[in-house]
């Protein structure tokens, strides 16, 4: 081993305690950005499944006017087929075809303006897992049902909040009012199988599914849809990107029957700015948690070496006279707050570590009442959060703790590199 | 040729508004294998002239040529470079590594030239047998009694076989017997193995074991004669 290493390693131990202490604050601030970034994971995690998966998809294919007008007849026709060449691409998870409408839902006593949302539940469920919006349990005790079956029958999944205005249960039945494709009265009777409870604000207030078929038959659309979703074998900007540069091509004849229109296609960035810069704000904000955390270590580390080399300064006079050049006294200091960074890395691995594991398994209790989390941006959060597990929760904090360290011996290295030899050992 | 040559070497420090001039003009030659004392009172310019002659220090007008390469061209690194592989240092306070074993420190310069880990060891355990540590290898410094860790800074200075050994007021610290053995010592390898000693110092059992005394007032070489 090289010798400037072994003094540097023996040199940490002259004041044990005091580097101890040290590693030990860096350790804390590397367990703390750890348990951040575990948060982040869980929570940004929350906001992907539900923003892509539920509300977005990667990539919607609409008519052209259909993204600002969403009228009733900006339709696409041909679904089957665009979907099962869709099925085909490799960049592709899976596409689903989805019917908007508006209507008046309501029993005897009361009514209120909904947003339906048409599916196919079994691709839905391969896909998006829309089933999955209504939980397993709800506050109180109520029975949540189940989504929809797997074909059309006249059955309906509201929001649980909507439910609540409208003062019905499972099992009720409610009548749907609207203005059909032919200008004419479309409505229909439907039976209540499930509540949904998606965190998505808007459809849990003021939304219901109901299978496609179903809304098809009460807007008089025959087989139009109004959207296709697709997924993305991942999240990946290049696969996106690469699904994006597929999609042209695999485009069926007649799927637009306005001569005025085309097809749109609009990755999810497009669809919902917002949702694009709310997931970006988790770089920018795990940046800031890193320079924060990693800017007070270093300040402990500058603190440290300093004493270190001012103790020292008659000894480092001594090194350089016998003829160690100003690079390896610099190095010497370097190696010094490097073992001490793998030092605090080590302990701070492991305290992360099990602070992360906490946080998965027991999470932190976010219920602002009736078992709702916060609510941001339209997603309402559970209300136990819990962390999530990556790679960079463990490398980030490791390489800040590190690069911090050395950063910050810098300026005494080079402190101790420029001592006039004859200075230094006349210093006591 | 001399292993040492200085000309014209004067050096000026400022101390405030004062200018000290604590050398002034010293022609002087070295040849190799000389044991030579530099005697004079405190602030004649003993420690002054031997950092110089080591490098350590920048003179304000003339020249030291060691071994023919004139000090004055050599960059910072390079001078770092001839202290390690043709100088050798020996400090009045000892100052050694105080992290690192007895023979640790003698093989420091030699694990700085990059000789490899077996060999040098074997060299810092012959030296450190050579000047009576036989048996204290692996103590550390805060182990030794003082005599002891001086014997430690002679053998790390020995360990290269440099051209020149520099002993800054070698005795110093020491008790009576114990400098006198360590005067022994070093007198034994000059004349054994050759070694150039050069010695600032005041120590009256010094200039008695030494073959050139050179007495330097304010700066100047007063005397210079050799036995």
């Amino acid at each position: 081993m090289p010798i400037l290493l072994i003094m540097a390693w023996r040199n940490l131990w002259r004041h044990g305690r005091r580097s101890l202490l040290t590693a030990l604050a860096m350790a804390l601030g590397m367990a703390m950005s750890m348990s951040i970034i575990s948060m982040y994971d869980g929570m940004f995690g929350i906001m992907r499944t539900l923003m892509i998966d539920q509300l977005l998809g990667h990539v919607q294919i609409t008519h052209s006017a259909f993204p600002t007008r969403r009228g009733l007849y900006d339709t696409l026709h041909h679904a089957d087929e665009l979907l099962s060449r869709l099925d085909a691409l490799p960049q592709s998870r899976g596409a689903v075809a989805r019917v908007h409408g508006q209507a008046l839902l309501g029993t005897e006593h009361r009514s209120a303006g909904v947003r339906l949302v048409g599916v196919e539940p079994s691709r839905e469920l391969a896909v998006t897992k829309v089933q999955d919006t209504v939980p397993s349990s709800l506050p109180g005790g109520v029975d949540p049902g189940r989504f929809l079956a797997d074909e059309p029958a006249r059955e309906i999944v509201i929001g649980y909040d909507l439910a609540r205005d409208l003062r019905v249960a499972l099992g009720d039945e409610l009548v749907a009012i609207t203005q059909d494709a032919y200008g004419g009265i479309g409505n229909e009777v439907y039976t209540i199988v499930g509540l949904t409870r998606s965190g998505d604000e808007a459809m849990d207030r003021a939304g219901a599914w109901l299978h496609f078929s179903d809304l098809q038959a009460l807007l008089a659309l025959d087989d139009q849809v109004h959207e296709v979703r697709i997924l993305a074998a991942s999240d990946a900007q290049d696969v996106v990107g690469g699904l994006l540069d597929a999609l042209p091509g695999a485009l069926p004849d007649g799927l637009i029957q306005d001569d005025d229109a085309t097809a749109a296609i609009s990755p999810w960035w497009d669809i919902d700015p917002m949702a694009a810069q709310m997931m970006e704000m988790r770089g920018i904000a795990q940046f800031m948690v890193l320079v924060v955390v990693f800017g007070l270590v270093a300040l402990g580390v500058i603190n440290t070496m300093l004493m270190s080399v001012l103790e020292r300064t008659r000894e480092l006079g001594v090194i350089k006279a016998l003829g160690l050049r100003p690079r390896g006294i610099v190095w010497l200091v370097l190696y010094e707050a490097l073992l001490l960074s793998l030092l605090a890395a080590g302990i701070g691995t492991l305290l992360g570590a099990g602070l992360i594991a906490y946080l998965m398994t027991i999470g932190i209790p976010m219920d602002v009442g009736e078992g709702e989390g916060i609510g941001f941006g339209g997603i309402v959060f559970p209300s136990r959060l819990y962390g999530g597990i990556s790679v960079e929760a463990f490398v980030e904090p490791i390489l800040g703790v590190v690069l911090s360290a050395l950063l910050a011996a810098l300026l005494p290295a080079l402190r101790a590199a420029r001592l006039h030899p004859v200075d230094a050992i006349r210093a006591e | 040729m001399p292993i040492v040559t200085v000309r014209g070497l004067s050096r000026t420090y400022t101390r405030g508004e004062h200018k000290v001039h604590a050398l002034r003009e010293v022609d002087l030659d070295i040849e190799a294998g000389e044991f030579t004392a530099l005697m004079g009172p405190s602030g004649s310019g003993k420690t002054t002239l031997l950092n110089l002659i080591g490098g350590l220090d920048a003179p304000t007008a003339g020249s030291v040529v060691v071994e023919g390469t004139d000090l004055a061209q050599l960059s910072a690194g390079a001078r770092s470079d001839l202290r390690r592989e043709r100088l050798g240092f020996v400090f009045q306070a000892y100052n050694l590594i105080p992290v690192l074993s007895a023979a640790e420190n003698a093989e420091f310069v030699l694990a700085l030239r990059g000789v490899p880990a077996a060999e040098r060891r074997e060299r810092a355990h012959a030296v450190l047998a050579q000047v009576g540590l036989k048996g204290l290898e692996d103590r550390r410094p805060g182990q030794l009694s003082g005599g002891q860790q001086q014997r430690v800074a002679v053998a790390r200075a020995l360990a290269g076989n440099p051209a020149v050994i520099l002993a800054d007021e070698p005795t110093a610290n020491l008790d009576s017997t114990t400098g006198h053995d360590l005067i022994e010592l070093m007198r034994e390898l000059n004349t054994r193995d050759g070694a150039t000693f050069i010695f600032a110092t005041h120590d009256p059992k010094v200039l008695d074991a030494a073959r050139r005394v050179i007495r330097l007032v304010d700066g100047e070489i007063d005397e210079d004669n050799r036995k």
